[in-house]
C-alpha cells in the first residue's frame, strides 16, 4: 500500500517559474526514501505539499490515501514532520510543548516521549529560546515521533548539526523505524546520511525527478566514465547515448554518468563510439550527485 | 569622503530601512485620525487645538524610535570594516534623527491635509491658530533629546537589547517627554531650547565614552545585556547541566498527568496560538485595548462630554479597520501552525471570536458608562418657539419624510398644522419633521392633543386629552387654557410609563462592523493562493484598508460638505432604529437573529477563505515579513 504518493505535482511560487514540474512517485509502508536535490531543487515545496501545507497547482497528492488539505486533520495526526526551519514556540518551555503536542495527538505515546527526554537529557523547565539549535531539534523530534506516526517527515532534519548531534538525531529516527516500521521520507545534503538511512532514493533537479532508484541499485547500476579528450567526442556525442545521463567538460576528461555497470558502460561507449580508453567506474553517491546536479548536463 | 561614507552608512541602517514598512503608513493614519479629533474639538470650542497636536505629531515618531526597527547602531557585517565606531555612532544618530522626522513630516503632512481640505470645503479654518512650522521644531527638539537618552542604553553594545527593562525605560522616557512637551507648550515654546541643550550635552558625554570597538555581547556574563534577547540568538546559550538535573523528573510529572479536559486544554492552546500568531505580545494587548475603546464609542459614551453623539456612525468603519489591522499577520505566521493538527476552521474561530467578545464588551462598558453618567435628557417639555406654544421632544421620536415634504398634522375635529421640519442633507431628498408640531393657531386642544400623541408614541399608552389638560393646562392671564412653559413630569405623574428604548442598536452596528471586517478579511485571503504573489497580496491588503479607511474619511466629508447633517443623521438613525422591530416580524428578537445570521454568513465565507489560503511562501524564507 502507497502512503505517500505523488501523481504529476506542478507548483510554482512566482508565474512562469515552476518549482515542480510534473514529479511523480510514490511510497510504500516501511520505506525509507531520501529526497536528494540542491538548493531550490523543490525537495520543500514537495514534503510541504504531503503536509498540506502548500496546495500543488496541478497534479495530485494522497497521503493515507487522502488528501492532506482536504482531510489536513486526519492527516497531520498520523504524519510526524521536522524540518530545519520549524519554529517551536521560543516563548514556551520544554515541558509545555510537549505538553500542547501530547494534546494534539491521539495516538501519543507517553513512555515514548519520556524514553527520548530521557535519551536527550532535555530540561523540561527550559524555554526553548534558551536552549541550543542541536536540543531544539531534538525536542521536535521527540514531539514528532512520540505519537507514533505512520509517516515522518524530514526536511533537512539535521541541517546545522554538528555531526555528532547528526548522528544521534538520525540513529533516533533509524530506532523508531525499525520498532515500528515507520514510513520515512527525508531530504538532506548529507549524502552518507541517505547512505546509512535511506533504502531508496529520489533525486530532483530543477523540479524534475531525475533518479528515482533502491540505493542498492544506484550503488550497483550507476557508473562514472572518464574518457579522455584525446578520444576525440564531446559531452553532446555522450548525451546521444540513452544510458547517459550527463556529461561534463573536465579538465582532466569528460565525465559522464551513466546508468549502466561499469563494465557494460565500458562495453557500450566502445561499441558505439569507438572509444577504447575510457575508464568507467563504480561512483559514490556524493559524487554522482556532484556530477548530476553540480553543473552544465 | 567621510560624509559619503556616513551617508552609505546612514542608507543601509536598519532605522532608515524600517520606513519601508508599514509605520509612515500608520503615522499618516494616526495623524488624520488625530487632526479629525483635534478639529471637531476645535469646532464646538472645547480645547485649543495646539498641545494636543503637538503630543500627537510627537506621538509616532517617539513610537518609531522606542519600538521600531531602530535598535541596531550598525549592521553586524559593518563591525568587521575599519570604520571608527565614532563614525558608525554618527551615522546612525544622523538615521534616527531622518527617520524620526520623517515620521513627524508625514504626521504633519495629514495634519496640513485635512487642513486644507477643512478650508477647501467648509471656507472654515478650523485650525487657523495652529502654526505648523514653530510646532514642528518643537516636536523636534524632543525627538532630538528624546534620541539621545535611549543612547545611552547598552553604549558598548552594536544593538540596543530590547528586553522587558528597556520597554520599561523606553515607555517612560517617551511617556514622560510627551508630557513635558504638553506641559512646555502652555508655557512658552521657546521652553523647546532646553530639551536641546541637554541632548547636545548628551551627545557630547556620550560620543565621548563609546567605546573602541562595538560589542555584539556584553562583556560580564549576567548583566542586562546578557540575557536572551535580540543580542543572543536562540540557542547561543544550551541549558545548563545543573539546570537538567534539577527538573529531571518534571517531564515525568507532565505526562503522568491525564489529558487536559476541554477547558485546560483551551487555556493551553490558545495562548500558545495568540503568541504563535502575533508579532509580538504588546501589539496584541494594545490591539485588544483599542478594540474595547473604539467599541465604547460606538455606544453614546461621547454625551459624556459632549451634547450629542453624532461620532459614533463615524466609528464602525473605523472599528472594521481596527480588527482588520492585525488581519495581514496571520498568513505570513499561519506556517508555524500549519504543520499541527490544529483545525484551521478552530483557528479561524480562536481569532475571530476574541474581536467579537471584545466588541461586545467595550459596548457593554460604554452603556454602562452612558447609563450611570450622561443625564436622561426631558423627554417632553413646553416652550414658546416662533410666538406660540409647542412640544418639544426627542429627536428619536421625529419621523422621517422620505419625499421631502413634512405632512400635515390633521385631528379628528379636522383642526390641522404642517410639521416643523428639517432637510437630513443634500444627498437626500428626505427630511425630518416632528409630528407633534402644533402652530400659532393651534387651539388648547389641539395642543392637548398633540401632548397625548407625543405620550403614546414616547411611552406607548394612551392618555385621555381632556386628563392630560386638566393636569397640566393653566389659565392663562386672558382666560386661555395654555401649557406652562418647562418640563412635562410625565413620568412623575404616571409612574408606571417607561421610556420606549433605543432600539436594536446593539445588533445592527456589531453586524454591519462584524460583516464590514469579514468580508475584508475575506478579500484580502482570496488572494493568499498559490500563484499570487507578494506585491499583490499587499495590493489587496492595503486595498482593503485604504476602502474601510475612506468610509470613515466620507463620513466627515459627507459632513463637512452638507450632504449630510451629522445631528440629523443620528436622528435618524435613531429613528431607523426605533421603527425597526415594527418593520421586521418577529420583533426585536426577530432583528438579532438577522443580524445574527448576517454575521454568521460573513463568518462563513471568511472562514471558507480561510480554510483554503495558503501561507506566503515569503513568510518561510523571508522571516515573515510579507507587510
Amino acid at each position: 500500500m502507497n502512503v505517500l504518493e505523488y501523481d504529476n505535482i506542478h507548483r510554482a511560487y512566482e508565474r512562469g517559474r515552476d518549482v515542480l514540474k510534473g514529479i511523480s512517485f510514490a511510497i510504500d509502508q516501511g520505506q525509507v526514501t531520501g529526497l536528494l536535490g540542491k538548493n531550490g531543487a523543490g525537495k520543500t515545496t514537495l514534503i510541504r505539499i504531503a503536509m498540506g501545507m502548500i496546495e500543488p497547482q496541478k497534479g495530485t497528492v494522497r497521503v493515507f490515501g487522502k488528501d492532506p488539505r482536504s482531510d489536513a486533520l486526519d492527516v497531520k495526526r498520523r504524519i510526524g514532520y521536522v524540518s530545519e526551519d520549524q519554529a517551536l514556540p521560543p516563548f514556551l518551555k520544554v515541558e509545555d510543548v510537549i505538553a500542547l503536542h501530547r494534546g494534539l495527538f491521539p495516538t501519543w505515546d507517553d513512555d515514548l516521549a519520556l524514553e527520548l527526554s530521557k535519551r536527550f537529557d532535555l530540561s523540561a523547565r527550559a524555554r526553548i529560546k534558551e536552549l541550543s539549535k542541536g536540543q531544539a531539534r531534538q525536542v521536535a523530534l521527540l514531539c514528532a515521533i512520540s505519537h507514533r506516526p505512520e509517516l515522518l517527515l524530514l526536511d533537512e532534519p539535521a541541517g546545522g548539526l554538528d555531526p555528532a548531534a547528526r548522528r544521534e538525531f538520525l540513529e533516533t529516527s533509524i530506532q523508531l523505524l525499525n520498532e515500528s516500521g515507520t514510513t520515512i521520507l527525508f531530504s538532506s545534503h548529507h549524502m552518507s546520511d541517505v547512505e546509512r538511512m535511506a533504502n531508496r532514493l529520489v533525486m530532483i533537479h530543477e523540479g524534475e525527478k531525475w533518479i528515482d532508484s533502491d540505493l542498492d541499485d544506484v550503488q550497483e547500476g550507476y557508473c562514472l566514465a572518464l574518457v579522455p579528450h584525446e578520444a576525440g567526442v564531446d559531452c553532446a556525442t555522450l548525451l546521444g547515448i540513452d544510458s547517459c545521463l550527463c556529461a561534463r567538460d573536465r579538465e582532466d576528461a569528460l565525465h559522464a554518468v551513466f546508468e549502466s555497470e561499469p563494465g557494460r558502460c565500458a562495453d557500450v561507449l566502445q561499441r558505439q563510439l569507438g572509444i577504447e580508453n575510457a575508464r568507467c567506474l563504480h561512483i559514490a553517491l556524493e559524487e554522482m550527485f556532484i556530477e548530476l546536479v553540480g553543473g552544465q548536463s | 569622503m567621510i560624509w559619503s561614507l556616513i551617508w552609505s552608512l546612514m542608507r543601509r541602517n536598519p532605522a532608515l530601512e524600517g520606513l519601508r514598512g508599514k509605520w509612515p503608513v500608520v503615522a499618516l493614519v494616526t495623524g488624520t485620525l488625530m487632526v479629525n479629533i483635534v478639529s471637531f474639538l476645535a469646532a464646538t470650542d472645547q480645547l485649543t487645538p495646539q498641545p494636543l497636536l503637538l503630543v500627537g505629531a510627537g506621538l509616532m515618531p517617539m513610537l518609531y524610535l522606542i519600538w521600531g526597527p531602530a535598535g541596531a547602531r550598525c549592521r553586524s557585517f559593518d563591525l568587521a570594516l575599519p570604520i571608527p565606531t565614532g563614525v558608525l555612532w554618527l551615522a546612525h544618530l544622523l538615521a534616527l534623527l531622518t527617520a524620526g522626522l520623517s515620521m513627524l513630516a508625514v504626521t504633519l503632512g495629514a495634519v496640513k491635509g485635512f487642513d486644507l481640505l477643512l478650508v477647501r470645503v467648509l471656507d472654515a479654518d478650523l485650525l487657523a491658530e495652529v502654526r505648523l512650522v514653530p510646532l514642528a521644531l518643537q516636536v523636534t527638539a524632543w525627538l532630538v533629546l528624546a534620541v539621545a537618552i535611549l543612547q545611552t542604553r547598552d553604549p558598548d553594545l552594536y544593538e540596543i537589547n530590547r528586553d522587558r527593562r528597556y520597554r520599561w525605560f523606553a515607555g517612560a522616557v517617551g511617556g514622560g517627554l510627551c508630557l513635558l512637551m504638553a506641559a512646555g507648550s502652555f508655557v512658552s515654546p521657546w521652553l523647546a531650547v532646553v530639551p536641546v541643550v541637554v541632548a547636545i550635552a548628551l551627545y557630547a558625554r556620550l560620543y565621548r565614552a563609546l567605546p573602541v570597538v562595538f560589542a555584539t555581547v556584553p562583556r560580564e556574563a549576567g548583566s542586562p545585556g546578557a540575557r536572551a534577547g535580540s543580542l543572543q540568538s536562540p540557542g547561543s546559550t544550551p541549558v545548563s547541566e545543573s539546570a537538567r538535573t534539577t527538573d529531571a523528573g518534571s517531564l515525568a510529572a507532565v505526562l503522568q498527568v491525564n489529558r487536559p479536559g476541554w477547558l485546560r486544554w483551551h487555556l493551553l492552546i490558545l495562548p500558545f496560538v495568540y503568541r504563535t500568531l502575533a508579532k509580538n505580545v504588546l501589539g496584541l494587548i494594545v490591539g485588544s485595548v483599542a478594540c474595547v475603546l473604539l467599541s465604547m464609542l460606538l455606544t453614546d459614551i461621547i454625551m459624556v462630554r459632549f451634547t450629542d453623539a453624532n461620532l459614533r456612525i463615524a466609528m464602525i468603519p473605523m472599528m472594521s479597520y481596527l480588527l482588520m489591522s492585525g488581519a495581514h499577520i496571520v498568513p505570513t505566521r499561519m506556517f508555524l501552525l500549519d504543520a499541527l493538527p490544529i483545525s484551521r476552521r478552530w483557528l479561524f474561530g480562536a481569532m475571530t471570536i476574541p474581536g467579537f467578545l471584545g466588541m461586545a464588551f467595550g459596548y457593554g462598558v460604554g452603556n454602562l458608562i452612558v447609563h450611570h453618567t450622561v443625564e436622561t435628557p426631558t423627554a417632553i417639555c413646553s416652550l414658546q418657539e416662533e410666538g406660540h406654544q409647542g412640544l418639544c421632544v426627542l429627536p428619536r421620536f421625529f419621523e422621517i419624510a422620505n419625499d421631502g415634504v413634512a405632512p400635515w398634522i390633521t385631528a379628528p375635529w379636522k383642526e390641522n398644522c404642517q410639521a416643523w421640519s428639517l432637510p437630513l442633507g443634500k444627498a437626500f431628498g428626505a427630511v425630518l419633521y416632528k409630528p407633534f408640531t402644533t402652530d400659532e393657531n393651534s387651539s388648547p386642544y389641539f395642543i392637548a392633543w398633540q401632548l397625548s400623541r407625543a405620550v403614546e408614541a414616547m411611552y406607548g399608552e394612551t392618555i385621555d386629552p381632556d386628563e392630560l389638560a386638566a393636569r397640566y393646562f393653566v389659565d392663562g392671564p386672558d382666560g386661555t387654557s395654555l401649557l406652562p412653559e418647562g418640563p412635562i413630569p410625565i413620568t412623575d405623574d404616571y409612574p408606571h410609563l417607561r421610556l420606549r428604548g433605543d432600539g436594536p442598536f446593539f445588533p445592527v452596528m456589531f453586524m454591519i462592523v462584524s460583516v464590514l471586517w469579514l468580508l475584508a478579511y475575506s478579500v484580502y485571503l482570496r488572494v493568499c493562493r498559490p500563484g499570487v504573489g507578494t506585491a499583490r497580496r499587499k495590493a489587496v491588503f492595503w486595498g482593503v484598508m485604504a476602502a474601510l479607511f475612506s468610509l470613515y474619511v466620507l463620513k466627515f466629508v459627507s459632513w463637512m460638505v452638507d450632504w449630510l447633517d451629522a445631528d440629523l443623521e443620528l436622528a435618524a438613525i435613531r429613528i431607523w432604529m426605533r421603527d425597526l422591530p415594527e418593520l421586521v416580524p418577529g420583533g426585536t428578537v426577530a432583528v438579532y437573529i438577522i443580524c445574527a445570521v448576517l454575521v454568521y454568513g460573513a463568518f462563513r465565507i471568511a472562514r471558507r477563505q480561510f480554510v483554503r489560503f495558503e501561507s506566503s511562501a515569503a513568510s518561510w524564507d523571508e522571516g515573515c515579513s510579507v507587510v
